[in-house]
C-alpha cells in the first residue's frame, strides 16, 4: 500500500561529483535542464542535449522499469490519437525522448537529495512551513495510516466495491482527525519555541566556486541548444 | 493526471506558473499563521492517502482526493497542492519542477472550485449525499478538461488525445464521487468543524 | 520563583480544565504534578510555558507576569515528542528556538552542538527525528528545549512510551541537571526518583500536596486521586 511512504527518505548522502555542489544549484540546473529540451524544437538540438544524461546513466542506477511502461503508453497513445497514425507515432517517439532525457536528470540530480532538495530554496515563510510540517506530518502520520489499513484488513478482509471505498473514506477520515488534533499542539510548540521564525534556518547559503562553474556551464548550454 | 515534464510548451507553461502564482498568494493570505500548520499537517494526511492502492476489480488506481482537499482546506489548497506536487516531484519524479506550475494549475484550481461552488451547499444542504458525489467526480472531470486543454494549447493535434483523456478519467471521477459521499458524511457526523 | 494564583481555565467547548490551582516553586526545587488522566497537568503545563493565556488568576515568574517571561524562562517538553520535532534534522531541531530569537544560525548550531554533546547525543545531530527511537525523541527534545537555556524545565509525561533503559536515562539526567522542574506525570516511581514535593490535581484542583516521599506513601489519598501506590510501596498480592 504504502510502500512508496515508507521508502520515503528525507534525503541520501550525495555521492561523487555532486556532493560538492550545492543542493539548490542542482536543482536549478536540473530545471534548466528540463527548459532547454523544452526548447530544443529541431532532433539535432534533443541530440545536442543527450550528453548529460548520458553521463548520469553511466554513473547511477535510474529506474527504467516505470519509464519504458509509460513511454509505450505515450507512443501507442499519441499513435492512436494523431490525425495521421504514423506523424503520430514519430511525434509519440520524439516526445518520449524528451520526456526521459528530463526523467534520466531529475533521477540523477534531484530525487537523490529527497525534501532536502526544496529546503535549501529562498521561499516565502508561509510556503517553507507548510513544506517543512508537510514533510514531518508524512513522517508522523504515516504509521497510524499504516496501521489503520491493516487492522481494516484484519477485521474485514473480504470487503469488497462500494464498501471497500466507504471504509477507505472513513480510515481517511480518522486520520484527518488525528492530523488536525496533532496540528494543535504543533502550534502550541512553535509558539513555546519562539514562533515561525525558527524555520527559516537551512535556506541556500552563498555558492562555492564550483556552484558558479556549474551554472555558468548550464547557461552556455542554454544558449548553444536555443541557438541550435 | 500529472502531465510529465518535457511534453508542454513554452507559453502553457508560463501561463500555469502565472495561474499559480496568483492562486497561491491569495491562498497564503487566507491562510494565517494559526491555520498553517493544520494546512499543513492535513496536506500531509491527503499526501499519504493518495499514494494508497485501492483496487477496483482487476486493476488498480491512486486517489486525488481533488473534492475533500478543497472543501476541507478552502483557499488554502492551492499551497497545499502545491508543496503536494513538489514533494511528488522531488521524491518521486510524478510530474517535474518546470510543469509543476501546470499540474499545480489543474489540480488547485479544480479542487478550488468545488470548494467555492458546492462548499457551502455540501455543508448546509439535506442533499449532501448528491452535491458530495457531483462535487468529487466533477473535479476530476474539471481537472482532466484543464489537461487536456493544456495539451491541445500546446499542439492542436493532441486535441483528440485530450478526449481520450477526459473520457479515461470517468470510472476515476465516479470513484472518487463515492469517496467524497462517504467522507463528507463521516465528517459531518464525526467532525463537523471540518467543513465549517 | 513561580507564583501560580487562582489560575482557571475552560475549553471552547465548556469543559473546566483548571478550578483555582495555586502553590508555587522556588529556584531550584523539582517538583511533582501527579494526577490521573485529565485531572489538568497538561493544561496547567501549558499555561506555565505561556502557550495558553490565562484565563483567570495570575501567573509571575520572578514577580513578571507577561507571557514572554513564562515563554522565556520556562522550557516546556511535550508528551509526545513527534508534536515539538519539527525540523528536518536534530540539529535543526536543536536550534529552532535560537534561530526563532535572532541568533544567527551558525552561533546558533555551535551551541546546539554543545547542548547535543552533553546530553549525550551528538551522533544524532543530522538524522532526521522519524528514524529515532522513542527515548532518542525524548533527549533530542529536550536538547531544543535546553538550547533557550530556560530557568524552569516544565515536562509533560516524560516516562510516556519509553522503554525501561530509556526511561532510566531520562531520570539520571533530570536527577543530575540544577535546574528548577516540574514534573507532571502519573509515573509516581519516576516523582520518587526526581523531585522532593508533590502536588496532586484532581478534576482541575489541587487535592493536596506535600513531600516526598511522605505524600506517595499515602494510598487513600492517592486512591482518592485516581492513582495507585508507587511500584517500590505496593505490596506482592501472592
Amino acid at each position: 500500500m504504502t510502500r512508496d511512504a515508507y521508502t520515503l527518505e528525507f534525503s541520501a548522502p550525495a555521492s561523487g561529483t555532486t556532493r560538492k555542489i550545492s543542493p539548490e544549484v542542482l536543482v536549478i540546473s536540473s530545471v534548466i535542464y528540463a527548459l532547454l529540451v523544452t526548447c530544443a524544437e529541431s532532433i539535432a538540438g534533443l541530440v545536442l542535449c543527450m550528453p548529460l544524461p548520458a553521463v548520469l546513466i553511466l554513473r547511477r542506477k535510474i529506474e527504467h522499469v516505470r519509464l519504458i511502461c509509460l513511454d509505450l503508453v505515450m507512443i501507442i497513445t499519441m499513435g492512436l490519437t494523431w490525425p495521421v497514425m504514423s506523424e503520430g507515432l514519430i511525434m509519440g517517439l520524439i516526445t518520449a525522448w524528451r520526456v526521459d532525457m528530463i526523467y534520466v536528470v531529475f533521477a540523477g540530480l534531484v530525487v537523490p537529495l529527497g525534501a532536502g532538495a526544496v529546503y535549501s530554496l529562498p521561499l516565502p515563510e508561509k510556503l517553507r512551513v507548510l513544506l517543512i510540517l508537510t514533510v514531518r506530518g508524512i513522517f508522523i502520520l504515516r504509521e497510524s495510516l499504516q496501521t489503520a489499513l491493516i487492522s481494516v484488513k484484519l477485521r474485514a478482509p473480504n470487503v469488497k466495491g462500494m464498501m471497500k471505498l466507504k471504509v477507505f473514506a472513513y480510515v481517511l477520515g480518522g486520520t484527518l482527525l488525528k492530523a488536525s488534533a496533532k496540528s494543535e499542539r504543533m502550534m502550541l510548540a512553535v509558539e513555546s519555541r519562539g514562533g515561525f521564525g525558527g524555520f527559516r534556518q537551512g535556506e541556500g547559503g552563498k555558492f562555492g566556486v564550483s556552484d558558479w562553474c556549474v551554472l555558468a556551464g548550464m547557461g552556455v548550454y542554454l544558449a548553444v541548444i536555443v541557438v541550435a | 493526471m500529472h502531465i510529465s515534464e518535457g511534453i508542454l510548451s513554452g507559453g502553457v507553461l508560463l501561463a500555469g506558473w502565472a495561474g499559480t502564482s496568483a492562486g497561491v498568494a491569495v491562498g497564503l493570505k487566507h491562510t494565517d499563521s494559526a491555520k498553517i500548520v493544520r494546512t499543513a499537517l492535513i496536506s500531509s494526511a491527503f499526501f499519504l492517502a493518495s499514494l494508497v492502492n485501492i483496487r477496483i476489480g482487476p486493476s488498480s488506481t491512486h486517489l486525488t482526493l481533488l473534492a475533500p482537499m478543497g472543501l476541507i482546506l478552502g483557499w488554502g489548497v492551492f499551497p497545499a497542492v502545491l508543496v503536494a506536487l513538489t514533494l511528488q516531484a522531488v521524491l518521486f519524479h510524478f510530474g517535474g519542477l518546470v510543469v509543476l506550475g501546470v499540474n499545480t494549475f489543474i489540480m488547485g484550481f479544480s479542487a478550488l472550485s468545488v470548494y467555492l461552488v458546492f462548499g457551502r451547499a455540501v455543508r448546509e444542504s439535506k442533499r449532501g449525499a448528491v452535491l458530495s458525489f457531483l462535487a468529487g467526480s466533477l473535479a476530476v472531470i474539471l481537472a482532466a478538461g484543464l489537461a487536456g486543454v493544456s495539451l491541445a494549447m500546446t499542439d492542436p493535434n493532441f486535441l483528440n488525445a485530450a478526449k481520450v483523456l477526459i473520457i479515461a478519467h470517468i470510472p476515476l471521477a465516479i470513484i472518487e464521487g463515492a469517496v467524497t459521499v462517504f467522507m463528507v458524511s463521516w465528517l459531518k457526523r464525526s467532525a463537523p468543524e471540518f467543513l465549517s | 520563583m513561580l507564583e501560580i494564583w487562582g489560575v482557571r481555565y475552560s475549553y471552547p467547548d465548556g469543559h473546566e480544565a483548571l478550578r483555582g490551582v495555586t502553590f508555587s516553586v522556588c529556584e531550584g526545587e523539582k517538583i511533582a504534578l501527579a494526577g490521573a488522566n485529565g485531572s489538568g497537568k497538561s493544561t496547567l503545563l501549558l499555561h506555565l510555558a505561556g502557550a495558553i493565556d490565562v484565563q483567570e488568576g495570575r501567573i509571575t515568574f520572578k514577580g513578571d507576569a507577561s507571557q514572554e517571561a513564562l515563554r522565556k524562562n520556562i522550557g516546556l517538553t511535550f508528551q509526545d515528542s513527534d508534536d515539538e520535532l519539527l525540523m528536518p534534522t536534530v540539529l535543526e531541531d536543536a536550534t529552532f528556538s535560537l534561530v526563532a530569537g535572532g541568533m544567527s544560525v551558525n552561533e546558533a548550531r555551535e551551541r546546539a552542538r554543545k547542548i547535543l554533546a552533553s546530553l549525550g547525543i551528538a551522533h544524532l545531530a543530522e538524522r532526521p527525528p522519524h528514524k529515532l527511537s522513542g527515548g532518542e525523541k525524548r533527549m533530542v527534545s529536550f536538547a531544543g528545549v535546553l538550547a533557550g537555556e530556560p530557568e524552569v524545565l516544565a515536562l509533560d509525561e516524560p516516562s510516556a512510551g519509553l522503554d525501561p533503559r530509556a526511561r532510566r536515562r531520562v531520570i539520571n539526567f533530570l536527577r543530575e541537571t540544577s535546574k528548577t522542574i516540574i514534573l507532571a506525570t502519573h509515573d509516581l516511581d519516576m516523582a520518587l526518583d526526581v523531585c522532593t514535593r508533590a502536588i496532586i490535581l484532581s478534576d482541575g484542583a489541587v487535592a493536596c500536596e506535600g513531600e516526598l516521599p511522605d505524600l506517595f506513601i499515602n494510598r487513600e489519598v492517592l486512591e482518592a486521586n485516581g492513582l495507585e501506590l508507587p511500584l517500590r510501596y505496593s505490596y506482592s498480592t501472592s
